[in-house]
């Protein structure tokens, strides 16, 4: 269905996406510049979580500031109004929460050590939070199932098919390709970051096709 | 599919909150329904159909015809 978009929407999508751009950038930045002394980031799968983990991590973080500030946050979040975010706060708090445990357990695993780096994290204390994490991640799913509609349901369920698609294609591929000796196998943190990142790439294209992610 | 739920609800000047409280669904999936981004399950076609009280073919309907 083509819209067409009047001058505050526009504004809309350009402050989000720019925003969003930004404040990623930076985080990333600063996250690598303090940690690369201890972990090794040169190592693709851990710089692969540590971006997934962040972003993660600022997904979840973005929609408690915008439900607490509710005027402020219907600037940034795709609502009509802050009304809509006062209505939505229930179904809000588990997303936001499932979001920030997962990009917290990619950054534990990603700051453990690794070649001659003593990391920034035991191995004990990364396995403990990613416990931790994990544990609360299905408290969490299991809280947000009786929180959501049957719209969200129907868009979970098509963006799960689709990661397992894809998820299925990458690194079913690339596992043929790795028995045949043609590449090596991906690390296993690799192998946690690249569901992530597939999950959320999912999403995105499910929530996109529809126009959802178009300011309303 | 198209559909004339926003019609029905502004007939009786519920807001998309409105509808979606009386519904149990939220304000969220009824401006999807009213703007053809998502298809209702049948159980809440048949539930708008009551609350409006009309048949189900009224709120939404396509263009299909069976081929001879």
């Amino acid at each position: 269905m083509n819209q067409v978009m009047d001058g505050p929407k526009t504004r809309k999508l350009i402050l989000q996406l720019v925003t969003g751009a930004v404040v990623g950038a930076a985080v990333t930045y600063f996250f690598l510049e303090n940690a690369s002394s201890a972990a090794d980031f040169d190592d693709p799968a851990r710089l692969t979580a540590v971006a997934a983990g962040i972003i993660y991590v600022l997904m979840g973080a973005i929609v408690p500031i915008g439900a607490i500030v509710p005027g402020a946050g219907a600037k940034f979040l795709n609502v009509e109004d802050a009304a809509e975010i006062v209505e939505e706060r229930g179904k809000l708090a588990p997303s936001a929460i499932v979001c920030i445990l997962l990009g917290v357990m990619l950054l534990a695993l990603a700051l453990t050590p690794g070649g001659d780096l003593p990391g920034a994290l035991s191995r004990d204390a990364a396995a403990w939070i990613a416990a931790g994490c994990f544990a609360a991640l299905v408290v969490a799913s299991l809280w947000m199932r009786g929180k959501i509609d049957e719209f969200n349901r129907s868009l979970g369920t098509e963006s799960a098919a689709l990661a397992l698609y894809l998820s299925s294609l990458l690194f079913g591929g690339w596992g043929a390709l790795a028995h045949l000796g043609y590449v090596d196998w991906i690390a296993p943190l690799g192998l946690l970051a690249g569901f992530a990142l597939l999950q959320l790439a999912a999403m995105f294209w499910v929530v996109g096709r529809r126009g959802l992610l178009m300011p309303r | 599919m198209e559909n004339r739920v926003k019609a029905f609800r502004e007939g009786r000047s519920w807001s998309q909150g409105e509808l979606g409280r009386r519904l149990g669904v939220s304000r969220q999936t009824i401006n999807a329904v009213e703007t053809d981004k998502y298809d209702p399950s049948l159980p809440l076609a048949l539930r708008m159909a009551k609350l409006f009280a009309v048949p189900v073919d009224q709120i939404f309907f396509d263009h299909w015809e069976p081929q001879e």
